[in-house]
């Protein structure tokens, strides 16, 4: 307790003196990044949810083909849930001349469950938390269009005649991506009421979507399935994940990536702060150990130093981790949900296990190593050497580096590889970095004296030059791969979507109209997709078993068992897919009698256990086709184009019931287009992915954002690592120079040797930054984020310069003093 | 020797007053050309309270015998008793106890702490031993060395002479039964250093009349500081060849 007391006043000392600058303030950059990212990463989980559940409906959804009964919906009223209900359909519209089929919803007075429905009236634009009057409809302006509406006509739906009062804009379950088309006329459930639209042949989609607080979630997970009509079942919002969730989860990595950079960078800061403090304390242990100090308690003050150091740097850290976060979710603001998660004690709690945690893995090598420090050294004029064990050194700091990763990311087998993959590159920066050092070496009779000397000096000590270039490369690569990518988020992702993109897709051509479509199309002159056949059929067998049986536990609610799958046909491997295993028709594939070859996508083969060779039964409109895996394939989802699960060969199905999907882009005389194509061909439908395109964009950019804040960060910590190396360095260089300028060499010789060592090392640090920075980008924009490399020569001629311009002023500023100091004056505060 | 003995020994030499003896002292250290011998069959007695100068020419063992003596080194050969007890008998932290008890240093380059400031120099010791009025007793002895306005001040802000100064105060402030000075004029000029050495043999003195006497071991190759002793330990090639009462006054 006494000791504890002491150390605090010794560690108090010791951050008054600055003796501890660099290490501290490595340690806090560490522990906000850390914060930063935990809580921001938990809000934006909690964005992700929350999106998903908007998308859906509600937190949970019961679907089924008729309304919930009034039993089920006291008993959600009792356990204090809010539902809504709505309902699904398709009927035909009618308004003078013009017929079209179209989708309704109709909404219950709750609608909606989450978010705003945005609608333009006469008076203008507004958002709503509130669904239509009965007698009312809400039409999306595509509809209003091609059925030539305008505000306050009546509408025939059905048997019913509404009144059109708005043009629906946006509702809140919307951008569901290609999965759910949205609803092109919005009307209240009231009107629909003794309706014939409602009767028993309708085919409608009842939806009960409710919210509550996580823990009555939770138990309505576990106990409404027993309470559910065998028509119905619960979906958690999770299922169908948006296309625009996706883009959300993808920017999160790209934060949680940036973020775990810069944590490791202040970390490798901290590990250098700690080898240079433990050089600078060996006197001092020397000196308590000569005042009759045991080992044991030598060591003990130090490591209660430490332990204040880490509770200060952590309470700090976390404190300033909380307030960033702030700012970032100020810029991320729309993402994200509006309430703040509760203020919780928590967060720096786990700030302060963190600083302890690096400073454990860090410094306690050096320290311990310190504890051994002869009192003898205090009688010798020479730096007492510390000799510490190199196992104990590295294992610690490799314990601590894998604890961190696996504590940020959740993975350990991503940190084990990301570990191993920095290791490789340090490698691979020394070994080249050596190589062009005896390049350089070569040529050094021709290059003027200060580079001359500058070069010799970084040749003079080989093992330092490599360790200084590699860490400053990584630093310089870490900074560089966030910055691109921040930078090329957007612009990658605007890069992979065609000129023109197919904006608009068609549904339910008939196989008799294709002909006069696609020339309708060709009239127009728009891009277009090819007409993909669409047949509707339901996985009913896995190898023979009740394809329920079949799959992984975790698999059985999967969509692709529960709702029919949209299947087609194609010759040609369709764009953007990719044959990953087993072989595409023109290849030789060869199944028994009977039975069809498929293709099936990788991500449905992996969740429900499927292999090439597996039988799968499908039910096609009440008749069975038999199937046998030939192909499994890669698609890309995010291309915007059709995709399908399954894909058959030519002709085997024509026979059975099916439509035409395209897609294609918008004309700009969009009204003409419109009333045109819904002339012509009434039971089309088009759904617009506009709006979801602008909405994705839009959470791009905001993550875009999000990424140059957190660069800010990685660049703090990138720069402190530069710091930190240049400081280990310093009291060899400043003796060096106070030598030398004992021997006579002038100041501006000096500085000269110094610039052009710096602005080489630099330059090198740089080259090798944009080469491997630049390679890595190209795996992991491919790998992590989906997105296509695109090649960006500012980040390959940016590098060298800024690395060699930064460490040049760096080393100016940190040697400056000396420089100008009277040798004999330097010499004496150095020893 | 039984234990028993050596405790009767022990007291005896407490009684006799009787510091520190020497029997047939040596220290090698292992080369690949073979053992070089810094110290070579030294025998001597230290009594409680004198003044002793280790004199000789560098690369004497001067140094070498002061550490050996202050048990921050263990001899190689022969035997080392501090008040009866045998040094290499103990170990390092044993030692270290018996320094943290008995022991002052004063060292030719200082050994301040650079990132402590003049005061907090002299309060480490006092700290370390948790002294409740550390603070006063530090203040007290900066003033006594003529350093209080100065206190503030951390060691590169002073000149050698002052730095020396604070680390007199330092070694000083535990009022330490034995003080060993390690060359305590060898960095500074003719006047700092007949300043410095007034000011050691002037406070050494005043321990001595408000306390038991205090022993004060000096390494020096400066034959005047040397004969302010009252006994000089002449030392040359690792041998002891002179043993001389100066006639000095304490």
């Amino acid at each position: 307790m006494k000791d504890l007391r002491l150390a605090a006043r010794l560690a108090w000392r010791g951050v008054k003196a600055g003796e501890y600058r660099v290490l501290l303030i490595a340690l806090m950059l560490a522990v906000a990044c850390a914060t930063l990212l935990g809580v921001v990463g938990d809000r934006m989980q909690g964005a992700l949810d929350h999106e998903a559940a908007r998308i859906s409906g509600g937190d949970l959804v019961v679907s089924g083909r008729q309304a919930a009964d009034q039993e089920l919906l006291d008993y959600l009223d009792a356990q204090g849930l809010q539902w809504s209900q709505r309902v699904s359909l398709t009927s035909m519209a009618s308004l003078d001349e013009a017929m079209l089929l179209i989708s309704i919803t109709a909404v219950d007075s709750q609608y909606p469950l989450l978010g705003q429905v945005r609608i333009e009236t006469a008076t203008g634009e507004t958002h709503l938390a509130e669904p239509p009057l009965e007698g009312e409809v809400w039409l999306e302006p595509g509809l209003a269009l091609r059925l030539d509406a305008s505000l306050g006509d009546q509408i025939e739906v059905g048997d019913l005649e509404l009144k059109f009062t708005a043009y629906l804009l946006e509702t809140p379950d919307q951008s569901g991506g290609f999965a759910s088309f949205s609803p092109r006329a919005l009307v209240h459930l009231n009107s629909l009421e003794g309706s014939a639209l409602l009767g028993p042949l309708s085919r409608a989609r009842w939806n009960l979507g409710m919210t509550a607080t996580s823990q009555v979630l939770d138990q309505m997970r576990s106990e409404l399935p027993d309470r559910l009509e065998s028509h119905q079942r619960l979906r958690d919002m999770q299922e169908d994940r948006p296309g625009v969730a996706r883009a959300l989860d993808e920017g999160r990595r790209y934060l949680s990536m940036a973020g775990l950079v810069a944590v490791l960078l202040a970390s490798l800061a901290v590990a250098l702060a700690s080898q240079r403090q433990a050089k600078r304390q060996a006197k001092e242990v020397a000196l308590l150990r000569c005042l009759g100090q045991s080992r044991a308690r030598v060591r003990n003050l130090f490591l209660l130093q430490l332990f204040w150091l880490g509770l200060a740097a952590g309470l700090v850290g976390g404190l300033l981790g909380y307030a960033a976060h702030l700012g970032l979710v100020e810029l991320l603001a729309p993402l994200l949900p509006l309430t703040l998660p509760p203020p919780s004690v928590w967060p720096l709690v786990a700030a302060v296990a963190l600083a302890l945690w690096l400073l454990m893995g860090f410094s306690l090598a050096p320290l311990l190593s310190l504890a051994r420090v002869s009192p003898l050294a205090v009688l010798q004029s020479r730096p007492w050497k510390l000799s510490g064990s190199a196992a104990l050194t590295y294992g610690l700091a490799g314990i601590a580096t894998l604890g961190l990763g696996y504590w940020l990311s959740g993975d350990l087998l991503l940190t084990l590889w990301t570990l191993a993959g920095l290791m490789l590159i340090g490698l691979a920066v020394a070994g080249l970095g050596w190589l062009l050092l005896k390049l350089l070496m070569t040529r050094l009779q021709q290059l003027p004296w200060r580079w001359r000397q500058g070069l010799r000096r970084l040749g003079r000590n080989p093992g330092e030059t490599l360790l200084q270039l590699s860490t400053f490369t990584l630093a310089f690569m870490a900074v560089l791969l966030v910055a691109r990518g921040g930078d090329q988020l957007v612009g990658d992702w605007q890069a992979q979507l065609p000129e023109q993109r197919p904006s608009q897709f068609a549904v339910d051509i008939q196989p008799h109209e294709r002909e006069d479509f696609v020339a309708l199309l060709e009239t127009w002159e728009l891009e277009h997709s090819q007409l993909y056949p669409i047949l509707r059929g339901r996985l009913t067998q896995i190898n023979g078993e009740d394809a329920e049986s079949q799959v992984p536990a975790a698999s059985r609610n999967d969509n692709t068992l529960r709702r029919e799958l949209n299947l087609t046909w194609s010759e040609q491997l369709p764009e953007g897919n990719r044959v990953e295993s087993g072989h595409w028709w023109q290849d030789e594939v060869v199944v028994p009698e009977g039975v069809l070859p498929i293709s099936v996508e990788s991500g449905m083969a992996l969740r429900l256990g499927l292999d090439l060779g597996d039988r799968l039964s499908f039910n096609l409109a009440g008749s069975r086709v038999e199937t046998e895996i030939a192909s499994v394939r890669d698609v890309n989802w995010e291309s915007f184009n059709p995709n399908f699960y399954v894909i058959f060969p030519p002709q085997v199905l024509e026979n059975h019931p099916h439509t035409f999907l395209a897609s294609f882009a918008m004309p700009e005389d969009e009204g003409s287009f419109m009333r045109a194509i819904s002339r012509q061909f009434p039971g089309v439908a088009f759904l617009d992915v506009r709006a979801i395109l602008a909405q994705a964009e839009g959470i791009l950019r905001q993550l875009s954002l999000g990424v140059q804040y957190l660069l800010g960060f990685v660049l703090l910590a990138g720069l402190l690592v530069t710091w930190a190396l240049m400081m280990a360095s310093l009291d060899a260089r400043q003796r060096e120079q106070a030598l030398l300028k004992v021997m006579g060499a002038q100041r501006a010789k000096l500085a000269g040797r110094q610039l052009a060592e710096f602005l080489m090392l630099g330059g090198l640090a740089g080259i090798l930054a944009a080469l491997l920075g630049e390679l890595l980008y190209s795996l992991l924009s491919r790998q992590l984020f989906n997105l296509l490399w695109e090649p960006a020569p500012l980040f390959w001629l940016l590098p060298p310069l800024a690395g060699g311009v930064l460490l040049a002023a760096f080393a100016h500023l940190a040697l400056r003093s000396s420089l100008n100091e009277a040798p004999h004056r330097l010499l004496r505060r150095l020893s | 020797m039984t234990s028993d003995s050596s405790h009767s020994t022990a007291i005896k030499d407490r009684l006799s007053q009787k510091l520190l003896e020497a029997k047939s002292l040596g220290y090698k250290v292992a080369q690949q050309t073979g053992d070089l011998t810094i110290l070579r069959d030294l025998n001597f007695q230290i009594q409680r309270g004198e003044t002793l100068a280790l004199l000789g020419p560098s690369g004497a063992g001067k140094s070498t015998l002061l550490a050996l003596l202050a048990g921050l080194d263990t001899p190689t050969e022969g035997e080392l008793l501090w008040s009866g007890q045998n040094f290499s008998s103990l170990g390092e932290d044993e030692r270290a106890a018996v320094r943290a008890r008995e022991v002052g240093f004063i060292f030719q380059s200082f050994q301040l702490l650079p990132e402590l400031t003049a005061l907090e120099n002299v309060l480490l010791p006092l700290e370390l031993r948790g002294d409740k009025d550390a603070e006063e007793q530090a203040l007290l002895w900066l003033e006594k060395v003529g350093l209080s306005p100065r206190a503030s001040h951390h060691p590169s802000q002073l000149s050698g002479g002052e730095q020396q100064r604070v680390a007199i105060a330092r070694a000083f402030a535990t009022r330490p039964a034995v003080l060993f000075a390690d060359e305590p004029t060898g960095n500074l000029d003719a006047e700092n250093g007949h300043k410095i050495a007034d000011l050691l043999f002037s406070l050494n003195q005043d321990q001595g009349s408000s306390d038991q006497q205090m022993t004060l071991i000096l390494v020096t190759h400066d034959q005047q500081l040397a004969s302010r002793c009252q006994r000089i330990l002449r030392l040359d090639a690792g041998q002891l060849f002179a043993d001389e009462q100066t006639g000095a006054a304490q």
